[in-house]
């Protein structure tokens, strides 16, 4: 089991790819809190909205060859945080 | 007295692959007015297409104001509630037992005179700003908007909330008023967009964002032949707007347009920089600035832009005055952005801007033993989530010259150290 606030490996390369689509300077990826809302604060989480919200469903298609859908139930709950984005997107491609 | 509705016997909105008739939409609206309560104002979240149109007919049938709120954020709502205690809300569960397939032969109709609805825009900070609209004003909106747009009946899918006042042109009053019916849904991924425009019938046509356009057009997305894609909100480039016309072999046309006056003008993008003024509508240069006059206003409206007047019917943008920026659809001032970033405590000096080129603004912060993550959260209590700068840099000082001045190349060299 992972540390609750460690990143896996998989959650690192996660975070480097938001980083970089968003141009979230200042930020290191190996810092986000896996389990921190990545939408609305900016003290606790990345404060992301719904441009950015295109743009790593963008991101996820290219890097990982996931289509996001908002029918999709498990996707609904994916953008809560790297961890859940992670898992998702882990899960549609296995 | 104005129809509420064309009431002929053209489907008004596709939902789960059938088209819902004007006759039960009426009828379903007729059952959601009774049921509305003894208020004057109605605030409609919802955001399926079917309950916000359903919401807007039945207060209108109440003779009650429909109030918009510039987004759909806590702190928006509260607002609104606040400084309209008569009010009460329609979200998407007020559709409950509602009956569409029954039909009413009615056409309902309201005083043209009768203000319909309110909407507000947030401006950077500060108040929301109220503008109401009569429905006689919103109708020849809708009738100016469908003789230059929708040639041909057509049906719509829409990525963009029906509570802005291009949402509410384009989503609301082209269905009811302008011969188009649209499909229920608000997609938002690309791929949304593709389900959406495959369970409708031709012809199609997309309302959408340069935003959106961007994620679909990266991705490649295949869908059915649209007539046209539709797009305002932000700044459309024409390379964009090129590669959309090549892969879906369709034509690109973008709205210009104010919540104050609606759409003022048209173009394709790809044919260049002059803008089509809508039709029976006149641009005038006065001392004061330049002046938009149509049927729908009641007195000429001042515009933002700089305009270059080209004959009576186009015109072309000269730039919007340096501190008047848009990002997704709303409008907002950077002195504004930087007197609110002054204010919050603890920073001593500070600029919001917009770099070139760039999609969001940009801040340089003088704030010694405060996070910027601090200031960012500071900020957004005062400031609309799509104007929070990005890059927010802090520094020992601002790259003030011997003036005081800051110049964009300074600006720009501070930011990226």
């Amino acid at each position: 089991m992972p540390d609750a606030a460690t990143l896996t490996a998989d959650e690192l390369i996660m975070g480097q790819h938001l980083v970089q689509t968003l141009n979230l300077d200042g930020v290191q990826a190996a810092d986000i809190a896996p389990d921190a809302a990545l939408f609305g604060n900016h003290a606790e989480g990345l404060g992301l909205d719904s441009i950015d919200a295109l743009e790593i469903a963008l991101m996820i298609q290219q890097h990982y060859g996931v289509e996001l859908r908002s029918e999709d139930k498990e996707a609904r709950t994916a953008f809560e945080s790297l961890r859940k984005l992670t898992q998702f997107v882990l899960f549609k491609r296995s | 007295m104005l129809p509420l509705i064309n009431n002929d016997a053209t489907p008004l909105i596709w939902r789960d692959g059938h088209g819902i008739t004007r006759a039960g939409f009426i009828h379903a609206a007729q059952q959601l007015a009774a049921r509305l309560a003894d208020r004057t104002h109605v605030i409609n979240l919802c955001a399926s297409r079917l309950g916000f149109m359903l919401g807007w007919t039945a207060a209108a049938l109440r003779n009650q104001v429909t109030l918009l709120p510039p987004n759909q954020t806590e702190a928006a709502l509260q607002l609104l509630q606040r400084n309209f205690p008569q009010h009460s809300i329609i979200d998407d569960r007020s559709l409950d037992k509602l009956d569409w397939n029954s039909k009413s032969s009615a056409t309902p109709s309201i005083d043209s005179e009768h203000i319909i609805a309110t909407l507000f825009t947030s401006g950077s900070t500060g108040a929301p700003q109220a503008h109401a609209k009569t429905w006689a004003s919103l109708t020849r909106t809708a009738q100016l908007d469908a003789q230059r747009c929708i040639p041909k009946p057509i049906n719509l899918v829409a990525t963009v909330p029906s509570q802005h006042m291009f949402g509410l042109q384009t989503t609301v009053l082209l269905p009811l008023l302008g011969g188009c019916a649209i499909h229920d849904s608000k997609p938002f991924f690309p791929a949304d967009i593709r389900a959406a425009l495959e369970s409708i019938p031709a012809p199609r046509a997309l309302i959408t964002t340069p935003a959106h356009l961007r994620a679909c057009i990266a991705v490649n997305l295949q869908i059915p032949e649209v007539e046209f894609v539709l797009c305002a909100t932000a700044f459309l480039s024409e390379e964009l707007a090129r590669q959309t016309e090549v892969m879906w072999r369709t034509t690109v046309l973008e709205f210009y347009g104010s919540t104050e006056a609606g759409a003022i003008g048209t173009r394709r993008t790809t044919e260049g920089d002059a803008w089509l003024l809508h039709p029976g509508t006149t641009i005038s240069k006065e001392m004061a600035g330049t002046y938009y006059h149509a049927p729908h206003l009641s007195a000429p409206l001042l515009l933002n832009d700089q305009i270059e007047l080209l004959d009576g019917q186009q015109f072309r943008l000269l730039g919007r005055d340096m501190d008047q920026i848009k990002i997704a659809g709303k409008r907002g001032s950077l002195n504004e952005m930087t007197q609110a970033l002054m204010n919050i405590p603890g920073v001593k000096d500070g600029v919001v801007f917009m770099p070139a080129n760039a999609e969001r603004t940009a801040a340089l912060v003088v704030a010694p033993g405060i996070s910027s993550n601090y200031i960012l959260d500071q900020l957004a209590l005062s400031v609309d989530a799509v104007f929070l700068p990005r890059p927010l840099v802090m520094l020992e000082q601002l790259p003030r010259n011997e003036m005081g001045k800051l110049t964009q190349t300074a600006l720009l060299q501070a930011l990226h150290i």
